[in-house]
Order: structure tokens, then sequence, then C-alpha cells
């Protein structure tokens, strides 16, 4: 019996057990990773995964079990799993369906990054590598990141969604030194896109642009800490709207009432040119047509102006927020249940161009994203900090000297109230080597937006 | 579970000089609540770790599919990738035997055997503690989970050896609201055994401190003394310590500790153990994930530098023997990584502490600590829940600076005083530590 077979038997047999509902989500997936550190290969591993996932809907409550043992036993025993889960629990959850979609989509690439041979993959990355070593720096580490994931979604009222996708990518970092002081600079680059992205891009340029970075930097001194005036790069724009905002308004966090944004629709909440989407195909993102719901991601206006204007949803959280579902439950794998993720989120561009967003700051900051390690949000506070990477001071309405990376932190609301103006370019980034982690489960995303000039904001400092 | 001296022969038929099974068995029930229970989920899932040597080409494969074709394929796939890629000149070999230390209470059955619907039971607990605790306290997040896993290794110098492990862990939510505003709490858990968690304490702790944030205000901008809950100290120590103290970050370079051994490093009063063989502490374990016994080995010992981790690679890079500290994933190298790091308490208790501070701050829960520089020593968090302390008393609640502070000087000149009561995260134990000249900003 083919693996197909077994999961529709798997889905009469939850019916037949009493489900009102049920899906079930197919994975195989592939993950291909090398490393090279100071010249030398350290790491070539590869992982193999294919599994199924079983969500049941019974009496109100939902029961979900998986298995990566795709024998007619171990299918047998996952539904008993699923079925004894959900009748533990007397619940009242419902779920927004909606039509059932069949459908079979596909990530564009031309060249299968799978292919090309071992010995190609790794010339790549050890020939970047070496491009990155130069006076002062201390260590260096490349890697190259090839995943392929392959999804089938199916349910019992018909849903049938099948999608692949490929994304690829090369992160670098290099190690500064100097007089007893070490800074560290790590970056990559991703796509979505077949092995073209890899073979196509000059990575000893890019290699050296960062360990330039770090060696520049460790130089350079921490900026004093205190509060700023500053323009924000489209990376970090991303970031901070990710992280300080895109969590609040997750359909689940809001919900069961632990985001500041519960029951704020309509209002005002940022600053007038603020306007915000959650887009599953925008260019740069990651590749979410449908969720792991079987839902269309269609782009979801979530700020308009300043105004919150929508939330991410699936279908539960739809349901409990008297909402349509956004095509927004994710699930890492089909371990996981899917729940309310972002996709690709991202701020829209303005008109002004970068010399009119610094020209009337007479003490700021220019913070950049390249070298920072990433954020975190406390949704119920409104507090957040992230990190940067090296930056500049603005002086006079020009860019001043280079600061090393520190941490800047503040309240949501207040930040996205404090900006004053938005720039007319729009760049959006994802990650073969990371993603947003949420209730333990790690999922793909993309975020971005123009340069951003915030009226205050903490700086660390050192 | 297939068996793993026939891949190992696999292997080695293939054309692997060297060759290593590692596999894992894993099954976890998790509850996940807001205002009610949500959902249940039961996990099930096998996965093999094959690492193979051709001279000193090295490759790994992991490999989650259990189906014979699958296996035979990944190990076919880790031969090729090995003769495609360059010799690595360090390596020596697998470890040349391996075995398991005793380490007592690493199992405990009733959790291994527990039901869905006593896991559902546990997480309503949890939830009838915050109800209970406060009228203006209400449960809006959490989660329940127990794990069982089994893990066996052998490679081409040794038989399998096997070892089986229970983890529960339960985190809850509070919302306190009032007419000035809402705030939430959140208290965690994680343990071997659920007769250990006691759910509805946990949950009433979160629904009592919640309310106590209301109307939390900016901390004040400067030099402060400060006292960390041992949470933040935990976090604060797995960040700053974890990978300077790991033999492959001082032999890349990465480390501010290389060259330090025999050194003093911290204050005397700072004693930090790796216990990976103390069976309470979830990340301990019987042997490595390479087959090496582990064992508690003292890393700074009243502030002196005594020892690094290391796994059987970096310890062979230097002519040692590995201190049982491998850790990996399925299709990744093994490396060195503390086991359970654990700061040895002082004999303050926490009203001493704060008495002896009077003038500071108690930093409760912080967020973003894992942002601190580990190789410039630089530690910040940003504070989401803390309390002003004035004259000696806990006052105020406040929220949202950041605190910074140089890690190697808050824990030797700026050291005040090392709490006595131990709290245990997934990686670290600790008890509160007072320090002073932390910077508080924005």
């Amino acid at each position: 019996m083919s693996w197909l077979d077994l999961v529709y038997k798997a889905l009469d047999e939850a019916s037949k057990a009493g489900a009102a509902y049920a899906d079930a989500r197919y994975q195989e997936y592939v993950y291909e990773y090398i490393v090279v550190e100071n010249g030398s290969l350290k790491e070539y591993s590869k992982t193999f995964r294919r599994g199924v996932g079983l969500r049941v809907l019974l009496g109100g409550s939902i029961g979900f079990a998986s298995t990566n043992d795709l024998s007619p036993q171990s299918i047998e025993e996952m539904v008993r799993y699923a079925i004894s889960a959900a009748r533990s629990i007397k619940g009242s959850v419902e779920l927004s369906l909606k039509n059932p979609t069949r459908v079979r989509v596909r990530s564009s690439f031309y060249e299968n990054p799978l292919d090309p041979t071992p010995e190609d993959k790794v010339g790549i990355v050890l020939s970047a590598n070496r491009e990155s070593m130069m006076e002062g720096v201390k260590s260096t580490s490349t890697r190259l990141g090839i995943q392929y994931d392959r999804r089938v979604i199916l349910s019992t009222d018909g849903c049938e969604v099948e999608s692949e996708c490929f994304l690829v990518g090369l992160g670098h970092m290099s190690v500064a030194y100097e007089a007893g002081k070490l800074e560290r600079v790590y970056d990559s680059r991703s796509r979505v896109s077949g092995w073209e992205f890899i073979s196509s891009t000059d990575w000893g340029e890019y290699t050296r642009g960062i360990s330039k970075l770090a060696v520049d930097a460790v130089k350079a001194p921490t900026p004093k800490a205190g509060v700023y005036r500053a323009v924000v790069d489209p990376e970090l724009i991303g970031l901070v709207i990710h992280e300080a905002f895109g969590h609040a308004v997750e359909g689940d966090l809001v919900a069961s009432g632990s985001s500041i944004l519960a029951d704020r629709l309509g209002e005002a909440i940022a600053s007038s040119c603020v306007s915000i989407m959650d887009d599953g195909l925008v260019e740069g993102g990651y590749y979410v047509p449908y969720d792991d719901e079987g839902v269309e991601k269609k782009p979801v206006t979530v700020v308009d102006n300043g105004v919150l204007k929508g939330f991410l949803t699936h279908l539960t959280s739809a349901s409990k927020l008297k909402l349509d579902p956004t095509g927004n439950g994710r699930a890492q794998d089909f371990h996981s249940q899917p729940i309310v993720r972002q996709t690709n989120l991202y701020m829209k561009p303005g008109d002004y161009s970068f010399e009119e967003l610094i020209e009337d700051i007479g003490e700021g900051i220019y913070l950049k994203g390249m070298g920072a390690g990433g954020g975190q949000v406390d949704p119920g506070t409104g507090s957040f900090t992230f990190s940067v990477g090296p930056s500049y001071m603005i002086r006079r309405g020009g860019l001043a000297e280079l600061v090393r990376g520190t941490v800047v932190s503040g309240l949501i609301l207040e930040t996205l109230k404090g900006v004053e103006a938005v720039g007319c370019d729009l760049a959006v980034e994802t990650s073969v080597f990371g993603g947003c982690g949420k209730e333990g489960q790690m999922v793909r995303v993309g975020d971005g937006g123009p340069h951003v000039r915030i009226k205050q904001i903490s700086v660390g400092g050192g | 579970m297939l068996d793993l001296e026939g891949m190992i022969a696999r292997a080695e038929a293939l054309g692997a000089s060297e060759a290593e099974v590692y596999v894992r068995r894993l099954k976890t029930i998790t509850v996940r609540f807001t205002d009610r229970l949500e959902s249940v989920t039961v996990n099930s899932t096998s996965g093999y770790g094959i690492r193979v040597a051709v001279g000193r080409r090295i490759a790994v494969v992991g490999v989650e599919d259990v189906a014979r074709e699958s296996l035979e394929d990944a190990i076919r796939s880790a031969i090729a990738i090995a003769k495609a890629t360059p010799e690595d000149e360090k390596w020596v070999s697998l470890p040349r035997s391996i075995s398991a230390s005793s380490v007592e209470g690493c199992f405990c059955s009733k959790t291994a055997n527990i039901s869905s619907d006593e896991a559902a039971e546990i997480a309503l607990e949890a939830m009838h503690g915050v109800s209970e605790s406060s009228n203006i306290s209400r449960p809006v997040r959490g989660g329940f989970e127990v794990a069982v896993s089994e893990a066996a290794i052998a490679n081409s110098y040794s038989q399998p050896i096997s070892r089986m492990e229970t983890v529960t862990d339960l985190y809850v939510t509070a919302k306190a609201e009032d007419l000035s505003g809402s705030v939430t709490f959140t208290r965690f858990k994680i343990c071997r055994s659920i007769d250990e968690l006691n759910a509805r304490s946990l949950g009433m702790e979160a629904g009592v401190e919640a309310p106590r944030f209301l109307g939390a205000k900016r901390m004040e901008e400067g030099a402060a003394r400060i006292i960390l809950h041992p949470e933040v100290v935990c976090s604060m120590m797995e960040v700053m310590l974890s990978q300077p103290l790991s033999a492959e970050a001082v032999q890349k370079g990465r480390s501010p500790l290389a060259g330090k051994i025999g050194q003093v490093i911290l204050s005397e009063e700072v004693t930090i153990v790796d216990e990976g063989a103390v069976g309470r502490w979830v990340r301990a374990r019987s042997f490595d994930d390479e087959g090496v016994a582990t064992r508690n080995n003292v890393l700074i010992d009243r502030g002196i530098l005594k020892s690094f981790v290391y796994d059987t690679y970096t310890a062979s890079v230097e002519g040692r023997e590995s201190t049982g500290n491998a850790w990996r994933g399925l299709s990744s190298i093994p490396r060195p990584s503390p086991n359970m790091l654990v700061l040895k308490p002082g004999g303050s208790t926490l009203d001493e502490m704060i008495c002896e501070v009077r003038d500071g701050y108690y930093i409760v829960s912080t967020i973003g600590e894992w942002l601190s520089n580990p190789i410039s020593g630089l530690m910040q968090a940003t504070v989401t829940h803390a309390y002003r302390i004035r004259g000696g008393e806990l006052a105020e609640p406040v929220k949202g600076s950041v605190i910074t502070a140089d890690f190697y000087e808050a824990f030797s000149r700026n050291l005040l005083m090392i709490g006595r009561d131990l709290t245990a995260l997934r990686s670290s134990v600790a008890p509160a530590v007072a320090i002073e000249n932390v910077k508080v900003s924005g």
C-alpha cells in the first residue's frame, strides 16, 4: 500500500471513530549542510526525513499524533493516539473551515540544487572561505545550506494541496582581533531558488566584505548608551517589525489575550506613514503559497497608514476571532500542529530617499542589520530587544564614524508611533539557516522593508 | 530498531574504514492550553545518525525515515560524501571503546507511561492554580510535555550500549488585568518526573506574581546594584560560558578563556561544575552522544579556570581523553558542549540579599540575554519584570530597560552575594546572584 493510500485510510478510520473533521500532512524533507572553518572542511552532513501527522477534531477537541514509520501498523497506532488525545480533553474548539482546495504548486528553479556533485558544493564553500582571510581576521566560518521540502495536506472535507520548495543559501562569519578585543560579524544570503543562485553569485566578494567589516568594527568604539534618533536599514526594520510587531498580530496570541493588540482593530497604533503586509509570495521572501492547513496564503494588510487592519489567523483562531482564515497556519514539520505564524512580514515603502532621511538629524545613529544576531519580544508587556550589527553615527545630517554592534530595545507601540519617515526602497530576505521560533517550532520566514527614520530608540551601549 | 552492528558492517563493506551509528527513539505527549485545554499531541519518531570515515575523510548523514531502503540509501550517501571531501588532518579515530557511567534518576517509569488523559489533567491543575491564586489573574497560555527517549550507539570498535530517559516540563503564563492595564507573567519548570512538577503550585506562583507587575514603570538610568533571579543567572551563564568553555571554541580562537587554565578568572566565591552524571538534571546522561561515559567535571574552582569540555575529536587534537561532553543532532557531527553547568550556591537567602543591596533592583525576568556577546564578555538583557529595591525592601515594579555589564567583572570584583537556593533550567542550575555597577539604560 502506498503512503497516499495509507493516509487516506487513516482519514477514513478517524471519521469512523467519530471525528467531525481530520487532516493529515505528509512530508518529505532533505537538508544538505556544508561547513568550512579556517580553510578546512569541518562538516558535510545530510538529513532525510519523511513522515505523517494526523489532526482530528472530535467532540470539540483537537487530538494530534505523528509518526515517521509509514508501516500500516504504525499508521493505525497514530490514528488511535490522535483519537484518544482528542477524547482526553473536553473542548469547544471550532475550525473555520474553508472551501477545500485541490492544487499542486512548486517554487521555480532551473537547476535542482541537490544534483551538483559533493565535490562542486565543497569547492564553492572552500573558495568563499579562503577569500575571506585577510590581516586582522582571526577565524572564519562559511556554510552552505540546501533545503528541499515537499508537503501534501489531505483532509476529510476534500482538501488536497501539494507544495514543493527549494531554498538555498550561503552564510559566513569572520572574527577579527585587535588589541585584546574580538569582533564577530555574521551574515547570510538565501533565496527560494535552484542551484543557479549559488553558482551565479560572487561569494568571494561577499565574504571579503564581511571580513572587512569585522576588521573595521573591532577598531571602532561602542556607541554611548542612550536614546537616539535613528535611521534603520531594511534588514533591521524587517527584524524589528517581525519581532516587535508581527508576533503581536498572530491570531492565537490575540485570541488568548496575550497580545497587547487584542481588541484594537481599527485603532491608530502606529505613525500614519507605517503600512505593514504579510505576503507568502513576495520577492526575496520564503515560499508559502498555501499554509499547512491547505488554505491559500493571500497578502494580508496588517497595518494601513498607521491603522491596525488585520490579524494573521489559522482555522482555530479565525473561528475564535470571527475572522477569515488568512493562510497563516504553519507547522515546523509533520510532527507539529499548525499554529499561527508570519510568512513574510514587511513594511511597505514610502517616498523618502536615504539622504532625505538623514539630512535633518543633528546627532543620531544609522542602525544596520548585517551582523545582527536576532531579537526577542515579550508580547504581553510590549518590550522588545534585538541586536544590531556594526553601525554608523549620524552627525549634522551626514554619516559619521563606524560603531560596534550592540543591542537596541524599546516598547512596541512607542517605537511604531515614533516612525517619522519611510524610505522609497524595499528589500525582503529569508534564510536557509534559521527562522522564527515559537512554542518549540521553527519555521522559515522572511522579513524586510525600506529604510525608516525613528524618533527615538534605546541603544544599549557597552 | 534495526540492528546497529549490521548497519556498521554494511558501511564497512561499502568502503568505510570506521563507522558509527547513533539511534534515537522519542515519544512525546504535549498538551497546549490557553484559558482552556486546546490540544493534545502524541509524537513518535525514530532517527539514525550515521558517521563514517573513509581514511581521514568524514561525513555524517541523518535519517528520520525508518524504511530499510532509506537506511541503505543513507549509508551509501554518507560513503559517497566522505569520498568526495578533503582529508581532515586532525582526525584520529572514533572512540576506541564506548561505555556508560552509573547515573541514577534519569528515568521515571510512571512518567514514561503517562496517558493522554493524565497529561491533560496535569495541564488543568496548572490552569486551576492560576485561577485560584488571585481574582484578577487568569491563565492565557501554557504547555505541558512529557518526553521519553531511548538512545543507543555502536561503532566499529564497540558493541552497542543504550540508555533511557524521561524529561517533563511545564510552563504557564498568567495574565493580570485591572483598570491600570494588563501584564503577563510566566513560570516554568523542567524535571525528570511528573511527581516533582507540582503543576497547581506552579500555576499559583504565576497567578500571584502577575498582578504585582501591573503599572510597572521604566527603570532609572545609571549604574545600579541588582539581584538576578536564579533563572536569569542560568540564562546568562549558558550564554556567557557554554561556548567559551567548549574546547572547540578554544581551539578555533573564539574563546576569551583560551590560554587561561590555572588563572583566576572569577571571584573565589564562584565554583562551576559540569554535572553530566547527576541524574536529576535533565541533560545528565550515562554516556554522551558518541558513547563516552559522562562524569562531573569541575570547570571553575573558587574562581580558577580548571578545565574545558571535550569530545573525542577536540580531545585528540590535544592528546587527551574526552570529558564525555559530545552533543549531536542526528545529521550533525558531535561537538563538545557543557552537559549541565551548575553554579554552586552561597549562603544567602533572597531576603538577606535584598536587605544587603538596600537600593537597587531585583530582576525577575528578562528577554534577549542570548544576544549577549560571549566572545567580548559583554552581558546584556532587556528587563521585562523587575522590582525596585528601596531601603532594603522590595518596592514598586519596573520594566523595559536594558541592563549591561562585563560578565567577568560582574562575577569577580562587582559580585556582592550568591544565594543559597538553586533553580534548574534545561542546561544549567544556579542560585540568585547580587552584583553592583550594572549599567541600566533606555
